[in-house]
């Protein structure tokens, strides 16, 4: 498998009051051609902060990217100037942010806004790019003849379309999907999830599907990424994943899912809090929260295990035969 | 804490509780005054600000034990005119005095740093007067009118932006022309221009509150509209509102110097830094400390509020918060 | 908008505690009437929870808003336990208050920054006079804060020094403080990661089991409304579409909307694949809408006649309500 975008060691920080916001710690991903890579995790694990990352939007002096390499198509993003970052972000690599309503210039009609991007990065006539910002509306199912409309004139999940016709308008060889339906209502999120299925296949587009819920990973997902207080946690095929969730983390976030097949009494959720970022505990970062936590959890910092092509960070797996 | 209390026999549990609420109360406060006062702290110029206006208030309470009233108000035109730091005689209480004048004095011979002493105290007290006069009207109907709504929010909101659309310093000359020249006068014109200023923001600051859950929350507990307004939408607006307070003590002090500047306010030989600036115009060119006296002083205090204003912004925004 | 037919008000089971009956409520805006609530009734028997779904703007969250009168209807009535909530008087209300409370979404803006915890939670009691001096006072409050599961060195917190989760403990706490039967529960864990959800969830259920609670669970996550009700109703437009046990409903729904809804819910597990009803175009302007099954527009079954005429609520099989003309061939 050929592989797009590679983190290494990865970390970011944030500083606010004289505190140091350790946002991603140590974190190393591959993303590989043409899949798409769910990463699932909650509020403050570092998710969004992580997408900021690969385009190389974390802004001085609030945050820095103080460690580690991010490398897309063999590149160094982190070396890249301004020219080149300016092509690579929105060409190469497009994102969808959570709330349509604030990704949209309010000021300009949406085919303006598409075909400003197609002129910038595809160096087109003007006639050209806005037709091609019609027929993106067009294959996101927007009538060609509401490009001249404000984005205030559409819908929720209709914004959420224009967004992805965005976004997909340069065939970007990377996407970055922040939330794309967590501001939309389930009827309209299988709507957008369906047209996004069906273009990335077109495209062949690999995509980083950032969510917190476990149930759209299942559904629109080659592999999957557990994020926990700015590290991976565990990856893995959603199948390995899914049929045999390694990592206590993982498995205390189905736990803490109803089940909508089965009557359960009551649901086992995850005792305690996320770690508070300025100050995480030693050892493993999930020790606190852990019911299986040990002595060595503690106290040692868990490295990357594989298991049968199945990556997790956890002590619990060391003397089971995977090897670090 | 209260589980001891339990122990102690009939008359005194509630007054143990009664203790230990104050004594929480008393916690509370100081660990929120702390908070503040870091948060301010971070703002030097806010600092600074802060202790040059406690400098000039505390200038502005003593200023009898500086400069007695009579020696700034009376004339010894023998010694009109000194340069900063001259000294002459000064026949006062049927005596006598050697009297070094430390910024010089004026054309009637009177101490220019005593005059400003003694300004200080009417500055200060125009300052915190017209603010409050302004706060108490403009928040009644300001917080009505946002809470409210309707036909009253209408009325005061239109009669607002009739007072608005006249030039505020046009106003206060306005009134005072009408009203006549005295103290309690300046005080209204001053005020009057501030209320529309404090109803809109009272009214804004009520409007972005009222419909947050929290307010329905304490209407499904049951509460009235008057514990509604007093005890959850106030506390939340009162950042707004000390910040504009504190600026327009600013204003005032302004105001109240150009009033009198023009002849409006207060009048020699009662002393106040406007009237000072606009007898001090004559001789600017002999003799312009005259002038930077007064000038300076303004400037510096009317700056202070200013950035203390813009450093409690800061301070009390809970989005900066720990 | 309609006259619906009386079979509506058979109760569900039990004693209802809560009878809802043709609940309007309008609102009136710039192009007309918004149609937020239109005719809507249903019961609550004592102890139950029933969930009530749709997707935002389909007047859920108005509704319940309704029943504790933070919205005064436009018509209809509800009867709490004998006592009509409309037309209540100052007085009634003040009792109503004390056996119906409300839990709301978002844990940031429902409690108030400027007060403690203790003070938030406690506030119900000073206004009702519950407790007699400061000692019982600080006792009623940390027993809350404990029933809640609040530690109780929280007693003189701030909410901005806490996380979600337990401002929505703090918003629990406050609506038990009255000791009430009924609590509208307006998307209590609609703000809250998965892991503090299913924390809250399980508190709810156990609050119910150990205190006889009846919840009006108001939610747009399905499963989330399929683990706590015992009975759901499907909202859509401002109108009841379909009603009936849990179980039953989401085993096999009956109405087309309610088909769809139940088709788009994301599963997390392999291979769950489903036939996913993917609806065309989105909720029409619940501003004077037409006449005629508001759900027709974007209908895969809808014929001439849906647009015509208000299809009734109806029971179609024993316990089980839809509101469209051809719900017997769904059945």
């Amino acid at each position: 498998m050929e592989t797009i975008l590679a983190l290494r060691d990865l970390e970011v920080q944030y500083y606010s009051n004289r505190k140091t916001i350790r946002a991603v710690n140590g974190l190393s991903l591959d993303m590989h051609k043409g899949k798409v890579l769910g990463l699932v995790g909650e509020t403050g694990a570092g998710k969004t902060t992580l997408a900021l990352s690969i385009l190389n939007m974390i802004r001085a002096p609030q945050g820095k990217i103080t460690a580690g390499n991010i490398r897309f198509a063999g590149n160094d993003v982190l070396t890249m100037n301004k020219h080149e970052l300016r092509n690579m972000r929105g060409k190469d690599v497009a994102m969808i942010f959570q709330d349509p309503m604030t990704a949209l210039n309010p000021v300009l009609t949406v085919g303006d806004q598409i075909a400003e991007t197609v002129l910038r990065h595809e160096g087109v006539s003007k006639e050209a790019a806005w037709k091609t910002a019609e027929t993106m509306l067009e294959t996101v199912g927007i009538p060609a003849d509401r490009a001249r409309e404000y984005p205030h004139q559409f819908s929720g999940g209709m914004k959420q379309r224009v967004v992805i016709a965005l976004a997909l308008a340069c065939n970007p060889k990377l996407l970055l999907a922040d939330e794309p339906t967590t501001a939309l209502d389930v009827t309209i999120q299988a709507q957008v999830l369906d047209l996004m299925r069906k273009l990335i296949k077109e495209q062949g587009t690999s995509v980083l599907f950032i969510t917190h819920s476990l149930g759209l990973v299942a559904e629109n997902c080659d592999e999957v990424a557990t994020m926990y207080a700015g590290e991976i946690v565990e990856f893995g095929s959603v199948k390995q994943l899914f049929g045999n969730p390694l990592h206590p983390y993982t498995k205390g976030l189905f736990g803490s899912l109803p089940d909508l097949s089965a009557v359960s009494e009551r649901l086992k959720p995850i005792p305690g809090l996320m770690p508070d970022p300025t100050n995480l505990p030693s050892g493993c970062f999930f020790s606190p929260r852990c019911p299986f936590a040990t002595e060595i959890c503690h106290n040692t910092h868990p490295v990357d295990i594989d298991v049968e092509g199945h990556m997790v960070k956890c002590h619990l797996y060391t003397k089971k035969g995977g090897k670090a | 804490m209260s589980n001891t209390a339990i122990n102690i026999p009939g008359g005194t549990i509630a007054q143990t509780a009664r203790e230990s609420n104050l004594r929480r109360f008393l916690r509370r406060t100081g660990r929120n005054l702390g908070q503040f006062w870091r948060q301010l702290s971070r703002n030097k110029l806010a600092v600074v600000s802060l202790g040059l206006v406690i400098v000039f208030a505390l200038v502005a309470i003593f200023a009898d034990f500086l400069y007695e009233y009579d020696f700034v108000t009376s004339n010894s035109l023998e010694n009109a005119l000194l340069k900063p730091g001259e000294s002459g005689i000064v026949y006062y209480h049927e005596e006598d005095i050697e009297h070094t004048f430390i910024l010089g004095s004026d054309n009637y011979g009177r101490d220019i740093l005593g005059r400003l002493v003694h300004g200080a105290r009417v500055s200060m007290i125009i300052g915190f007067a017209t603010v409050a006069i302004a706060l108490m009207v403009g928040g009644v109907l300001g917080a009505f009118a946002g809470y409210r709504g309707g036909l009253f929010d209408t009325i005061i909101m239109r009669a607002t932006d009739i007072l608005l659309s006249i030039p505020t310093i046009l106003l206060a000359i306005a009134i005072v022309a009408a009203l006549g020249n005295s103290f309690f006068n300046l005080l209204v014109a001053i005020s009057t221009s501030m209320i529309p200023g404090y109803i809109r923001i009272v009214r804004a600051s009520i409007i972005s509150v009222k419909d947050q859950e929290f307010v329905e929350a304490a209407r499904c507990i049951g509460a009235k509209d008057f514990r509604i307004v007093v005890r959850h939408i106030f506390p939340n607006i009162f950042s707004p509102i000390i910040v504009q307070s504190t600026l327009n003590v600013g204003s005032a002090i302004n105001w109240a110097a150009s009033l009198s500047f023009l002849g409006l306010g207060i009048l020699p030989p009662k002393p106040e830094w406007g009237n000072m600036l606009s007898e001090a115009r004559e001789f600017i060119q002999y003799a312009p400390h005259l002038l930077f006296a007064p000038g300076i002083t303004i400037l510096l205090t009317v700056l202070a509020y200013n950035l203390i204003g813009d450093g409690l912004r800061d301070a009390l925004d809970p989005k900066l918060k720990r | 908008m309609s006259a619906r037919s009386p079979i509506t008000d058979t109760p569900m089971t039990d004693t209802p505690i809560l009878r809802v009956k043709n609940l309007k409520k309008y609102f009136h805006v710039a192009k007309g009437n918004l149609h937020a609530v239109d005719d809507v009734s249903f019961d609550i028997s004592k102890g139950k929870t029933l969930g009530m779904v749709g997707e935002s703007g389909c007047g859920k969250s108005t509704t319940g808003r309704l029943l504790v009168r933070l919205h005064e209807s436009t018509s209809g009535s509800i009867i709490y336990d004998g006592t009509e909530v409309t037309s209540a008087t100052v007085r009634d209300m003040g009792m109503l208050r004390t056996c119906m409370q409300m839990i709301f979404q978002d844990p940031y803006s429902s409690i108030n920054p400027r007060h403690t915890v203790a003070s938030i939670i406690g506030e119900p009691l000073k206004i009702h006079k519950k407790v007699h001096n400061n000692l019982e006072y600080e006792e009623r409050v940390r027993q809350l804060m404990t029933t809640v599961g609040l530690a109780e060195r929280l007693y003189d917190a701030y909410p901005h020094e806490l996380d979600g989760g337990r401002r929505q403990r703090i918003g629990i706490a406050r609506a038990l403080a009255l000791d009430p039967e009924f609590i509208v529960c307006d998307e209590p864990v609609s703000a809250l990661d998965v892991s503090i959800q299913a924390q809250i969830l399980n508190l709810l259920m156990n609050l119910q089991e150990k205190l006889g609670l009846t919840y009006l669970f108001i939610t747009h996550d399905l499963s989330v409304v399929k683990h706590i009700s015992d009975d759901i109703v499907i909202m859509y437009m401002g109108q009841i579409v379909e009603r009936g046990p849990t179980e039953e409903l989401f085993k096999k729904p009956i109405h087309p909307y309610g088909q769809a809804l139940l088709s788009a819910i994301p599963i997390p597990k392999l291979n769950s694949k489903r036939d996913r009803i993917i609806l065309k175009s989105e909720v029409s302007s619940p501003i004077n809408p037409k006449p005629g099954c508001r759900f027709a527009p974007r209908c895969a079954y809808a014929q001439p006649e849906c647009s015509t005429a208000d299809p009734a609520l109806r029971e179609v099989s024993p316990g089980r309500f839809a509101a469209c003309r051809l719900a017997e061939q769904f059945v």
